[in-house]
């Protein structure tokens, strides 16, 4: 590649250390190739892209991680915020990699031989809506109250109805929550709860996972799907890139 | 059930391990993520970043506790057809009521981006289902 257009600007992946060798003929937004940016020890994984291209397609999204993931199977990556976009090629040496190059260094250290796994539990819904309310008799009461009766009959005993269950959810929740992160911390360096939504959420979690631990945290994973089995869903991601292991520190 | 015999590598069946990843997974994974740095010409993004706070937001409000009461009222337990809750049980461990208790609620995210993850690019208009009603009708409660 050695279009150098004007108007070409660098769309900014992540910060690897000098040394790695990209996977070959990876592609990035647009299919642009993919190459390394060097400064010293550090080095910036980029591909071009057009000025006046505003990302955020589904596609734009899709590759981000998916060059992100790929240079991460080959070496420690400091995943950049998707959407990060420099003028030059100078700008991305002297204005990022220079700069930040001790504190790279010491990320991407940590970093090494770890990556990340996410864990997405959702409760079946019907069957944690029955726990809910075969447990709890003033849920299962209200329940029979306005099951078949008009919604403007029973509104007030609906939302009182809707609003117990919503806490014996976040209840179960928490019990549920927990337990997942016992059984799976053990294996990890480190995570990360999300905060997310939706009445069958159980938990959302991001796990940063050493390379040697990675068996006995899929082994662990495994047994967590089966034990929720019938009440909730595992899934699991990864092995990707420590996007959630990269919090910038407050200095 | 099947219970997986012990040995190398051995899976319950359980786990889902999708691969590569659905445009909500990747959506979930790297959105707010990532370092920032302060550098930016620009960040260009098309709403994305306020569609995933839209749909990570569970608002205390009527309208809320009115789904969690709607999807609890649909519920078939005892009362009609005489089944009991173990019976729902075992039903739901058998993997039978797995298609049918999707979708009473799967998240304003799959809303948002459409069920579909192959299909190509909306076309600016991911927004389908803003959160901007239950926040309206908040206020007016409040």
């Amino acid at each position: 590649m050695t279009v150098t257009a004007s108007d070409d600007f660098c769309y900014v992946y992540g910060i690897v250390p000098a040394s790695l060798e990209l996977p070959g003929n990876l592609t990035g937004l647009d299919d642009q190739a993919i190459s390394l940016v060097t400064a010293g020890k550090m080095a910036a994984v980029v591909s071009r892209i057009d000025s006046d291209r505003t990302v955020g397609r589904r596609a734009d999204l899709i590759s981000h991680s998916r060059v992100l993931d790929a240079v991460a199977a080959a070496g420690a990556v400091i995943p950049l915020r998707f959407g990060s976009i420099l003028q030059s090629q100078s700008e991305v040496s002297e204005q990022v990699l220079e700069p930040g190059s001790e504190r790279f260094e010491e990320m991407l250290h940590e970093l090494a031989g770890r990556s990340q796994f996410t864990v997405h539990v959702r409760y079946e819904e019907s069957q944690v809506l029955a726990e809910v309310v075969a447990e709890n008799a003033e849920i299962a009461d209200l329940r029979s109250q306005t099951r078949d009766q008009s919604e403007d009959a029973t509104y007030d005993a609906r939302v009182r109805l809707g609003e117990l269950v919503m806490h014996a959810l976040e209840a179960k929740r928490t019990i549920d929550g927990s337990s997942l992160l016992d059984a799976l911390l053990p294996f990890a360096a480190g995570c990360n709860v999300h905060a997310s939504a939706g009445m069958d959420h159980l938990i959302d979690v991001a796990f940063l996972v050493e390379d040697k631990q990675r068996d006995a945290f899929e082994a662990a994973a495994d047994q967590a799907a089966a034990e929720l089995a019938g009440r909730a869903r595992v899934k699991l991601l990864g092995p990707t890139a420590p996007y959630d292991f990269v919090e910038p520190r407050s200095d | 059930m099947t219970v997986a015999a012990t040995g190398q590598r051995r899976s319950s069946g359980y786990l889902e391990r999708p691969a590569p990843s659905s445009l909500a997974d990747v959506v979930d994974t790297i959105l707010d993520k990532g370092l920032v740095i302060d550098v930016y010409v620009r960040v260009s993004l098309v709403g994305i970043e306020l569609i995933t706070i839209d749909a990570r937001i569970v608002i205390a409000s009527v309208d809320t506790y009115l789904r969690f009461a709607e999807a609890t009222n649909r519920l078939d337990l005892y009362e009609k057809g005489g089944e009991d809750l173990p019976g729902v049980i075992e039903r739901v461990q058998q993997g039978g009521a797995r298609g049918k208790t999707r979708g009473v609620l799967s998240g304003a995210k799959e809303a948002l981006l459409g069920r579909d993850e192959e299909e190509e690019e909306p076309e600016e208009r991911p927004r389908r289902r803003p959160a901007k009603k239950a926040v309206a009708r908040r206020r007016r409660d409040e």
